[in-house]
């Protein structure tokens, strides 16, 4: 265990993960909830401004993280199959033989290829100081969902035959596109609420309950998402409740499972509780501590989200629970 | 208790909704494993648990003495490997294996199998 929790592919895998899932995050909370907000009046415009910018550099930084995360994972892979060094690899073609020869390397050369073409699609908004038009927003959304969605075909997604292999690759998708709905939404959420609040321009208390709203919202189907996308697996993955206490693949899980338990509850007491508060009307110093609370539950729900990345990460290179052992015969 | 129920839900599915990634594992093997032949086999034949990649997997069958007594390149479909065998006198074999699954991981293996004694 302590050996793979410093495997670089394990770190390697972790960044790409979290890096693609923000990237996605952030497009898809400018499409769905940003961008919407920046139309109402009254305008937004000192808090608009600098939400676009940050998010703009958090977003390059993140793409740019996948893309080089994603090329060492694949020189990394083709450093564990050829068992030779990184030198090696390169040079006698094994990086090659794996992005051409294998699943794995197919599933690379479309993920890198969406990759480039997010980012050309994305210039526009660098030139335009942050915004898209609808359609390049839309587009961006859509190739956003599919480089993060198509990592489930390098893995997961390629076991089985048949029914199952269908089920475990849309299952995968829909889960990995939901977890950016909700944990990749997260960072710029609370910039959203950040700059609302700091710059205070009329009407910042109804606009941040009406983000937060439609971020609750957001996060519910991500969340019945995930529910489904879980369903499916579960037949698959679970080879029996006792599997988490007796594998440690299966008490990992236990602790992601707790580490999720945990956001979920946060979100709930979110929606039920903080979001109700942000309404014109309210008394600003109330109004300023329920987005001060609001900012901090969705930090510690990053935290959290960053954990089960790792976790996921570690799981990814163990055998599931339900692995049948060698059986010879 | 709605948000409760909801929750133990999901967690439930998301026990569930880790990318676990599997191993291709020997399911059988023929001549199967520890066996004794009465003739000697064409070919040794390997069924994994999950679909192999054939540019790094492989099979060698070598002699009480480690001369390979195989054939090259096995062939590979699906969770199939197959590697064509000389003629086989009779003694011991050992057949030693290593696969990468479709999924990226790597298993490896052996086993004996006696021809005629």
């Amino acid at each position: 265990m302590e050996g793979m929790l410093i495997n670089p592919l394990v770190i390697v895998r972790d960044f790409h993960l979290a890096s693609t899932v923000i990237v996605a995050g952030i497009i898809f909370f400018d499409l769905f909830i940003a961008s919407p907000l920046w139309r109402t009046k009254p305008p937004f415009r000192s808090a608009q401004a600098r939400f676009q910018s940050s998010s703009k550099t958090i977003l390059w930084i993140s793409l740019a993280v996948s893309v080089a995360s994603a090329l060492a994972w694949l020189c990394l892979l083709a450093m564990r199959v050829g068992r030779k060094d990184l030198g090696d690899v390169i040079s006698d073609g094994t990086v090659w033989l794996v992005l051409s020869q294998t699943q794995f390397g197919f599933a690379w050369q479309i993920r890198l290829l969406l990759g480039c073409l997010l980012a050309a699609c994305l210039l526009p908004r660098s030139a335009s100081g942050g915004r898209l038009s609808n359609g390049l927003a839309i587009l961006a959304g859509l190739l956003a969902g599919a480089y993060l969605g198509s990592l489930a075909f390098a893995g997961h997604g390629a076991e089985g035959l048949g029914i199952e292999q269908n089920s475990h690759l849309v299952a995968d998708f829909l889960h990995l596109v939901a977890a950016a709905l909700w944990l990749g939404a997260l960072i710029p959420l609370v910039l959203l609420l950040v700059y609302l609040w700091r710059f205070k321009e009329d009407g910042w208390v109804s606009a941040a309950g009406r983000a937060g709203s439609r971020f609750s919202t957001l996060g519910i189907l991500a969340v019945g998402a995930l529910l489904v996308s879980g369903t499916i697996n579960a037949a698959f993955l679970l080879g029996g409740m006792h599997s988490l206490i007796d594998t440690s693949y299966g008490r990992l899980l236990l602790l992601k499972i707790v580490l999720f338990a945990a956001m979920v509850t946060l979100a709930g007491i979110n929606r039920q509780h903080l979001l109700p508060r942000l309404s014109d009307g309210v008394e600003a110093g109330r109004a300023d501590a329920t987005v001060r609370r609001l900012v901090q539950s969705a930090l510690v729900e990053i935290v959290l989200g960053l954990a089960i990345v790792c976790i996921v990460g570690l799981l990814g290179i163990m055998p599931p629970a339900n692995e049948m052992a060698a059986h010879l015969h | 208790m709605r948000m409760l129920t909801l929750a133990t839900t999901t967690l439930l599915t998301l026990a569930a909704m880790t990318a676990a990634y599997a191993h291709a594992f020997l399911d059988h093997a023929e001549p199967r494993v520890g066996s004794t032949v009465p003739s000697a086999p064409r070919e040794v034949v390997l069924v994994f648990s999950q679909k192999l990649e054939g540019a790094f997997s492989s099979v060698e069958v070598t002699d009480a003495n480690g001369a390979r007594v195989d054939q090259g390149k096995p062939q590979i479909s699906a969770t199939t490997m197959r590697v064509g065998l000389k003629s086989l006198p009779p003694g011991t074999y050992r057949v030693r294996w290593q696969v990468l699954s479709v999924d990226t991981h790597t298993t490896e293996g052996n086993f004996t199998f006696q021809v005629g004694q």
